[in-house]
């Protein structure tokens, strides 16, 4: 046997004490009186409300929501970083349609006088 | 049918007398792990006590993906988590039993425990439950309650995982962790 096993061998000996019949019977009897006004609060509107949001955030503590949560929030930060830095290295994109008539032939003149012109095919 | 599965579906629909059979089927085991962490019969009655309130409060929105034992077990875990956390802010010394309770009531001595010896049961003297209990109370709270539901409760990982809230693999990281730290506390003490 190794160490550990020993160690645990001994361990696992550390029972609990064994309690009397008269422990046992206050123990029955306390908790009757406990389960018989969680009872009777059960049934009052307050309670049924309480319970249900209580119920609602305890979903938070299980640890598959954890390990979702964990998951799509690396998602969201990958993805929003994409986003920043792509804004920041290219050129400020927005719509076409947008654009007033100055504004469209503006831009069609800078297009056209700026090195990547000569890649545009001309219709 | 399962006769506790029989129970567990009668009590979700607020059957009290089903209620109270499966408390009748729990209360010692749960007794028993609420005092592994306390070492007070009196708060492990109450912690257990207070377990089973909240079980039957909660009893109609228990889902069935689990067990009624790992879930019930996780609620008492918690409420056993929350206490030692609490009692860690107030300087509070407790005692085996056997002992005088300092800092506490007289009211509040401990009920009487059946000193009947069970033949079939093998028995560590004092010192020794001493010596593990003060070295299971210096384990980290995580390790400390995996250790005590493997190896004083004999739960398989994949229900302490269940009731820890935490992966399989990381109960067995907090399990080898424990062992290692209890066998660098009590390998010279108990002459291992």
């Amino acid at each position: 046997m190794s160490v550990d096993e020993k160690l645990i061998d001994i361990i696992s000996k550390m029972k609990a004490p064994k309690m009397s019949k008269g422990f046992w019977a206050k123990f029955d009897a306390e908790l009757g009186w406990k389960l018989d006004a969680a009872e009777a609060g059960r049934i009052s509107p307050k309670a049924v409300l309480a319970h249900a949001i209580i119920n609602f955030f305890a979903v938070f503590r299980e640890f598959k929501f954890k390990r979702a949560f964990v998951t799509a929030s690396f998602a969201l930060i990958v993805i929003a970083f994409s986003l920043i830095f792509s804004v920041r290295n290219g050129p400020g994109l927005y719509s076409v349609a947008s654009l007033t008539s100055d504004e469209l032939i503006e831009e069609l003149i800078f297009i056209d006088n700026s090195e990547v012109s000569e890649n545009i095919i001309d219709f | 049918m399962d006769p506790e599965l029989d129970l567990i579906i009668r009590a979700k629909k607020g059957e009290r007398v089903a209620f109270d059979s499966l408390v009748e089927i729990h209360k010692e085991k749960a007794f028993a792990l609420a005092y592994h962490f306390t070492g007070n019969p009196e708060d492990a009655k109450d912690l257990s006590q207070e377990a089973f309130v909240r079980a039957f409060v909660g009893m109609r929105d228990f889902r069935g993906d689990s067990g009624f034992y790992t879930w019930f077990y996780r609620i008492l875990v918690n409420l056993c988590r929350d206490f030692l956390r609490r009692r860690k802010s107030r300087s509070k010394v407790f005692m085996e039993r056997g002992r005088s309770w300092i800092g506490e009531d007289t009211e509040d001595m401990p009920e009487p425990v059946d000193s009947t010896p069970d033949p079939s049961e093998a028995v560590l003297d004092d010192e020794t439950r001493q010596l593990i209990s003060e070295a299971l109370d210096k384990l980290p709270e995580r390790q400390k309650t995996v250790f005590v539901l493997r190896h004083l409760h004999g739960m398989k990982l994949s229900e302490i995982a269940e009731v820890v809230g935490c992966s399989e693999a990381t109960a067995k990281v907090h399990l080898f962790r424990a062992t290692r730290g209890l066998r660098c506390q009590l390998t010279k003490s108990l002459s291992i």
